[in-house]
């Protein structure tokens, strides 16, 4: 799923200087289950601005809402009467909420709340890693099911790069040699063999590298 | 401010298995506790959730305390530990709007503990009052 | 059912000065019934408070008058006496307070009441009077015994056969072995008790009052059944040590779990092939597990040595643990027969196989082929402290303990906590001394923490009475708040299934959301407190409730 994370409230109050009415929206897919932007988190983060304006000597009220994906449409024009109040919103959603949200009341900032990180899984609670950097050409049939795009720091399709030590990556020793990963997997499923065909150059053009995307599925549209 | 001045000054949640006898039995026992303690019964510290906490503080409360079981005491195996890590997270974001993080405690107590229960309160509410708090806030 | 209980509220009028017409409307809209007196400070007030209370079975009073803390405290004990806690108790001086605050005063001490009160939601469901005893340890079988006796149909499944693990480490001349296999006969005849050994338990699911369990057997067939309570009992055993301070585990340096099995052998003699030894050495190093078991085998162990071989025999350990019961006499006899007891320090502790053994005056004899050095203290003064050298013809080691294999499987079946040292009872004071972190699975014997036959038989009989308390007479109570999920609002992040330390909510996958399972929550709240979406409220404790007794407390009606 996508892995968001809070912005620090000192650059969302920074953000959002100047209104008196903000609305905080929040979204119940993604970042709900990141623990980043959910219903709990939107009254946390609404919580701390109304806190931290009572220091200060303007007027500030801040209403919370949190629709059930801030991507769609449907789920985003829910918010027309809460959205008319305000002059401010602040998005807990990823980039794509956040934009729809901006698209569809044009007359009110949309401000982000949160940093979207990547496309990843919880390891543990608590701990999520970036598995897919959404290239548009998957290749984990080679790989025995671990990205080397997202999951080697030097996005290599041959690899490991000289540098992998202990099955560690020399860029972040914390983090595991994707390479390594895949090579023990290879392994273990017998497939060691597909590690001879060599990768020629990515074509990138397919990832977002070749401008922003779009997925049609014609016998869907209406 | 807020409608509506908090007629409390601390708003102790108070564990159902602990803390809560310790409190009411200081005050029965009159022992020395703040007068400006108000309890709130939960059924474990780990129940507490961060925006109670903030909102708590948002109606003018001055302090909160999250009075839980001691370590390895909590009937429910690990309660104690989720409020802990809740309340150190909520003093970070304190800290980030440049709100006085000890205006919230995490602390401990065993049901028998009246007087240590008292002391607590008594202590935080000392600390509370000697710092100007919309002073803190504006720093 | 509890009765329904009110609250009531004794107010003074001092006579007259306080008009009571709207503190009494104000109470009476929450539901509590007002009695009211012109003097409750005089002598006859407080009779009048402990006579309109007696037999009123009322949950909570509030006392509205003037009173020092001297009277306070009697007009609560007086409310004690009718079982009326003093956290229930509230006493409100009214006449010094300005008119206009007094009802806010009796509402805010009204609402504190309601807060305190506890919740009392009762839910009765019939279960069946079935026990599953997983695992045949002494403890176990006592378990299955004392079940079947208290009127429970119990099964009783295993791995192995019935007592095999059990009797596996105890010597057939021991009186335990005879125990055992005594309790394993009496558990094979009796008509209440079903029998699933060997097989493999392939799946347990449910809940208290409901553990569906199904069984895989030896000849492939698979059987089923529903149990209402379960008890493990699936023992422990010893860790395998491969080295010793850099000697090898095998012939001259032996665990203690193998004593036995070395004394069985060459004519119920030592491992040494055709030779008497002389000096034999038990030690109880550190990391032997922390009970009084690996202490009490080798007590045990040195005892028989001591009066079987009549070798010189030596104990070194540094903690007896005469904490623990009959440990101080196991140690006293010990020391009456002749063992010498030593406390040394580990870390001066070193072993050598010797190149050239020195030969004895017996001809045929072979001498002492390991050295033990270290700095220690005879604890009976004889040999003193200081250097010791200690020429051994065996070295027996106490054993570091660990939950069998067999219980690691169940624990992993039943998502079962375990402590650090890996056991099944947790290192938490309230499962003591039978309970798991789920409700209605007990562990019994040393898979819980390693402990003696005594001990074990003890938990069984808790074993007993906990199911007793549980599945009643067929009908299980379920009367504490419990959690409940909003569907609509959960969004399948799994964060409450993962928190609850009681394994008591799973996916619905009909609901597409998260449901928590009464029977099995202990209404902590921990998922409610950790649900990023708001989508579990925990009754009684609501996040309506707590806004509300902020609001009391702002003084915003």
């Amino acid at each position: 799923m996508i892995v968001a994370e809070r912005k620090a409230i000192s650059d969302i109050l920074q953000m959002i200087e100047g209104a008196g009415r903000v609305l905080v929206v929040g979204c119940g897919t993604c970042v709900t289950v990141c623990l980043a932007g959910g219903e709990k988190e939107v009254a946390v983060c609404a919580s701390l601005l109304r806190l931290q304006n009572q220091g200060e000597d303007r007027d500030l009220t801040v209403a919370e809402a949190t629709i059930e994906r801030q991507c769609e449409w449907e789920f985003v024009r829910e918010l027309d009467e809460l959205v008319a109040d305000c002059d401010a919103i602040v998005s807990l959603a990823c980039g794509a909420g956040v934009q729809t949200l901006a698209a569809q009341f044009e007359d009110t900032p949309v401000f982000p709340g949160l940093n979207t990180q990547f496309i990843g899984i919880p390891e543990e609670q608590g701990v999520w890693t970036e598995h897919c950097l959404a290239c548009g050409e998957c290749v984990l049939d080679k790989t025995g099911g671990i990205c080397p795009i997202a999951r080697c720091a030097k996005t290599i399709l041959n690899g490991p790069c000289g540098g992998s030590q202990d099955g560690k990556c020399e860029i972040n020793p914390e983090t595991d040699c994707a390479w390594q990963l895949i090579f023990d997997r290879l392994k273990r499923l017998g497939r060691l063999h597909m590690l001879e065909e060599i990768e020629p150059p990515k074509n990138w053009s397919h990832s977002s590298d070749g401008g922003p995307r779009k997925v049609k599925r014609e016998d869907m549209i209406l | 401010m807020t409608t509506g001045e908090l007629r409390t000054s601390v708003i102790a949640f108070c564990c159902e298995n602990s803390a809560l006898q310790a409190v009411e039995d200081a005050r029965h026992f009159g022992m020395t506790m703040p007068e400006c303690v108000q309890t709130i019964r939960v059924p474990c510290a780990g129940k507490v959730e961060e925006d109670h906490i903030l909102k708590a503080l948002e109606s003018g409360a001055a302090g909160v305390v999250l009075f839980a079981c001691h370590t390895e005491n909590c009937q429910y195996l690990q309660g104690n530990v989720r409020a802990e890590k809740r309340l150190t997270r909520l003093r970070g974001l304190l800290d980030e709007i440049g709100y006085p993080a000890d205006a919230v405690l995490y602390a401990s107590a065993a049901p028998a503990e009246a007087a240590r229960a008292a002391r607590i309160l008594r202590t935080f509410a000392d600390d509370l009052a000697s710092v100007d708090r919309e002073e803190a806030i504006e720093q | 059912m509890k009765a329904q209980q009110q609250r009531a509220a004794i107010l003074c009028s001092c006579c007259g000065q306080v008009d009571l017409t709207e503190v009494e409307e104000a109470l009476q809209s929450r539901d509590i019934f007002c009695w009211r007196h012109d003097g409750l400070c005089t002598e006859d007030g407080t009779e009048f408070i402990a006579g309109r209370m007696a037999g009123a079975n009322l949950e909570g009073v509030l006392i509205c008058a003037c009173a020092d803390e001297d009277k306070a405290r009697l007009w609560r004990r007086t409310a004690a006496a009718e079982d009326v806690q003093p956290i229930m108790t509230s006493v409100i001086g009214l006449r010094d307070l300005p008119p206009d605050v007094r009802r806010r005063e009796v509402l805010m001490a009204a609402a504190y009441q309601k807060n305190m009160l506890p919740v009392s939601v009762r839910e009765a469901v019939s279960v069946p009077q079935k026990v599953l005893v997983l695992g045949s340890s002494a403890a176990g079988l006592r378990a299955v015994i004392d079940l079947a006796e208290a009127g429970y149909d119990v099964t009783v499944a295993d791995e192995e056969e019935l007592a095999r693990r059990a009797l596996s480490h105890l010597p057939p001349d021991l009186s335990g072995h005879n125990d055992v296999c005594a309790l394993r006969d009496r558990v094979a005849e009796s008509d209440r008790v079903c029998v699933r050994a060997p097989v493999q338990v392939t799946g347990i699911e449910g809940q208290v009052g409901g553990f569906a369990a199904t069984f895989a057997h030896a000849d492939g067939h698979s059987s089923a059944d529903r149990f209402g309570a379960i008890v493990l009992a699936p023992g422990c055993e010893p860790v395998q040590r491969g080295e010793f301070l850099g000697v090898d585990v095998g012939a001259e340096v032996v665990p203690v779990s193998q004593f036995d099995d070395a004394m069985a052998r060459e004519e119920g003699l030592s491992v040494l092939a055709g030779v008497r030894p002389h000096q034999v050495a038990f030690v109880v190093p550190s990391d032997a597990t922390d009970t009084e078991v690996p202490f009490m085998s080798a007590v045990r162990a040195a005892r028989r040595t001591r009066r079987v071989l009549n070798a010189d025999v030596y104990l070194l350990c540094n903690d007896a643990k005469v904490t623990a019961s009959g440990m101080e006499r196991a140690y006293r006899d010990l020391r009456d027969d002749g063992v010498t007891v030593i406390r040394f320090d580990e870390e001066t502790l070193s072993l050598e196989e010797a190149d050239v053994p020195h030969t004895y005056t017996d001809p045929g004899e072979m001498a002492h082929p390991l050295t033990l050095r270290f700095a220690g203290e005879d604890l009976d003064g004889a040999g003193g402290a200081g250097s010791w050298e200690l020429p051994c013809d065996r070295v027996f080691v106490a054993d570091q303990l660990r939950l069998s294999r067999m219980g690691e499987r169940l624990a992993d079946l039943l998502e079962l906590r375990r402590g650090a040292d890996g056991f099944l009872g947790d290192d938490n004071i309230f499962q003591l001394p039978v309970d798991t972190n789920r409700r209605g699975i007990f562990v019994v014997g040393s898979a819980g923490r390693p402990k003696t036959a005594e001990a074990g038989r003890v938990d069984a009989a808790n074993a007993v009475l906990s199911v007793q308390d549980l599945l009643g007479g067929g009908v299980m109570t379920v009367d504490h708040a419990a959690a409940i999920v909003q569907g609509e609002k959960c969004a399948l992040c799994l964060t409450c299934i993962r928190s609850c330390p009681h394994t008591a909510i799973s996916v619905d996958e009909d609901e597409g959301a998260a449901v928590v399972h009464r029977e099995a929550c202990q209404g902590c709240g921990i998922c409610a407190g950790e649900c990023p979406a708001d989508a579990i409220q925990l009754e009684g404790y609501s996040d309506d409730s707590f806004a509300a007794a902020l609001d009391v407390l702002r003084g915003v009606q």
